[in-house]
């Protein structure tokens, strides 16, 4: 099943690029639009300059670099505006340098994970959950760009308007908008190089050396099954897999994670024992894109948080319960 | 008999908490003498003023800072509304021993930006001895003010937990350029605060 989803996936993206070749990328329709954005961000070398702004937010500008040998991938992002921060992205490793406290954080994806899904799954998920159209073409920061719709089928997730170049496919531009038509969030090149080298763009990485020593830390990520824990957390909300579960910390303190996906929007549910000091407000919150809902389930504490609409992570929030193993 | 199946009387507190200070406690002691502070703040002065005092020795100049200085701090975070916290301010804190008293970058970096507020400058010792100072912190991050719960549910707009969020965008997927939005989301909640 998942090996013929595959192959179709495959076969879409072969069919893209020969109608590229055949008849240029005017030709192809929004689900290749799709699979072609998502080939360009993993296999093109690109260096620029970017602004993202959220909602109720300031602008915020940063340069990126995305440089790709063979399986090799680095991506490093520099924060120009505000507190100094730099992200450095080494395929699965990503190192967060902040000056201002001398630390750097060292997370590790976990290598066992679903996670990213068959990156061909994934255009095939997206179809299923949005109406995906294609629109005019128009110039952003100087590239003709080819504009794409996605309407979500139902009111569980958000709108999205995406802007990418006509000649490499690379997301130039993206904003989300709520179920009011008001932009929650946006990204968008200012400038943009691609495909050649991207030395102009790379951050310094702050030196290690000098003055007080910088302090690493690193998260502790295990495997989990909190199902066999007691736990169930129905699906509510049509398209949302389970891509995987992990415990952050040991002991008492541990927060267990499970991630939920639809392709596009991504959602975590947080299960940690509720810590008699602290009063836990129950109820929603957002920033931007992003929504909060929180509830206690006996004397745990479970938070959800995703870039998915209110209604999406209370839906998910209310399916979680919890009832004790038998010992 | 087991030195650590002992129950240490209150005396015994000051020589683990002086033993804790000099890195020369096992963790389950380090444990104990964490739970004994929460409780007594009689201890918590004492841990302030050793602290204190070993920065006195430590240093040429005064580097020493008032212990007020923390109660100011955490007075002025309860002061600050909180509508959503983290439970656990150690969320994805290190294991080990070693690693134990560490806490995410994120948490030191809301001290700095506390700090900030303040009005004062960043205290040597936040950055010196990390996994002792940043003891105080998470007490004073896990506060939350009661808001009434919406009857309906409704955007409040708020700072959203940054260490949730940088669980979080580790692994959420989505297009190109996504996994940038991602890291730019964290980078909106920290500069929010």
């Amino acid at each position: 099943m998942k090996r013929s989803v595959a192959r179709r996936s495959w076969f879409l993206w072969f069919a893209a690029c020969s109608a590229v070749a055949l008849a240029g990328p005017q030709s192809l329709d929004a689900e290749q639009w799709l699979s072609r954005i998502q080939q360009a961000a993993l296999k093109l070398n690109y260096g620029g300059t970017f602004v993202y702004l959220q909602q109720g937010g300031q602008p915020q500008t940063s340069r990126i670099s995305h440089v790709v040998e063979g399986s090799q991938v680095r991506e490093r992002l520099e924060v120009l505006d505000g507190l100094p921060l730099v992200i450095v992205r080494n395929n699965d490793e990503v190192r967060t340098y902040s000056p201002v406290t001398k630390t750097i954080v060292v997370e590790k994806r976990q290598a066992k994970s679903n996670f990213p899904a068959l990156p061909t799954d994934q255009v095939a998920s997206i179809v299923e959950q949005y109406r995906v159209s294609k629109s005019d073409s128009q110039r952003v920061a100087g590239i003709e760009c080819q504009v794409l719709l996605l309407e979500p089928r139902d009111g569980l997730r958000y709108t999205h308007k995406m802007w990418a170049d006509m000649n490499s496919g690379l997301l130039i531009k993206s904003q989300v908008f709520n179920e009011k038509g008001e932009i929650v969030e946006q990204i968008a090149f200012t400038q943009v190089d691609i495909g050649g080298p991207v030395e102009k763009y790379l951050p310094r990485i702050p030196k290690r050396d000098g003055g007080r020593a910088w302090r690493i830390t690193t998260p502790v990520v295990t495997e989990a099954n909190f199902t066999d824990a007691g736990w169930t957390i129905a699906n509510p909300v049509p398209g949302f897999r389970k891509v995987l579960e992990m415990r952050r910390g040991a002991g008492d303190t541990a927060v267990g994670q499970v991630v939920f996906s639809d392709g596009l929007a991504s959602v975590s549910v947080f299960l940690e024992q509720l810590q008699s000091a602290v009063k836990a407000q129950e109820g929603l919150s957002a920033q931007g894109a992003v929504n909060v809902f929180r509830r206690k389930v006996g004397d745990h504490l479970v938070t959800v948080l995703g870039e998915a609409p209110p209604a999406c992570v209370t839906r998910i929030g209310r399916a979680v319960e919890f009832k004790p193993p038998p010992r | 008999m087991k030195q650590e199946n002992r129950m240490p009387e209150p005396q015994d507190h000051k020589e683990l908490l002086s033993a804790w200070m000099d890195g020369e406690l096992a963790s389950r002691d380090a444990a104990m003498c964490l739970r004994s502070c929460k409780s007594d703040a009689a201890l918590t002065n004492d841990w302030a003023i050793y602290h204190c005092i070993g920065d006195v020795l430590r240093s040429e100049g005064s580097a020493c800072h008032s212990p007020r200085l923390t109660a100011a701090i955490v007075r002025r975070l309860d002061a600050e509304p909180h509508v959503l916290a983290p439970a656990h301010a150690r969320l994805g804190a290190a294991n080990g021993a070693a690693a134990r008293w560490r806490t995410p970058a994120a948490v030191v970096a809301s001290l700095a930006a506390i700090a900030v507020v303040a009005g004062v400058a960043i205290p040597e010792w936040t950055m010196q001895r990390p996994q002792l100072a940043s003891r105080p912190v998470p007490a004073a991050v896990e506060r939350v003010v009661e808001i009434p719960a919406p009857a309906q549910p409704a955007i409040i707009p708020a700072r959203l937990s940054s260490q949730y969020l940088a669980a979080h965008v580790q692994y959420s997927g989505g297009l190109a350029m996504q996994g940038v939005v991602n890291q730019m989301r964290i980078v909106a909640a920290e500069s929010g605060k």
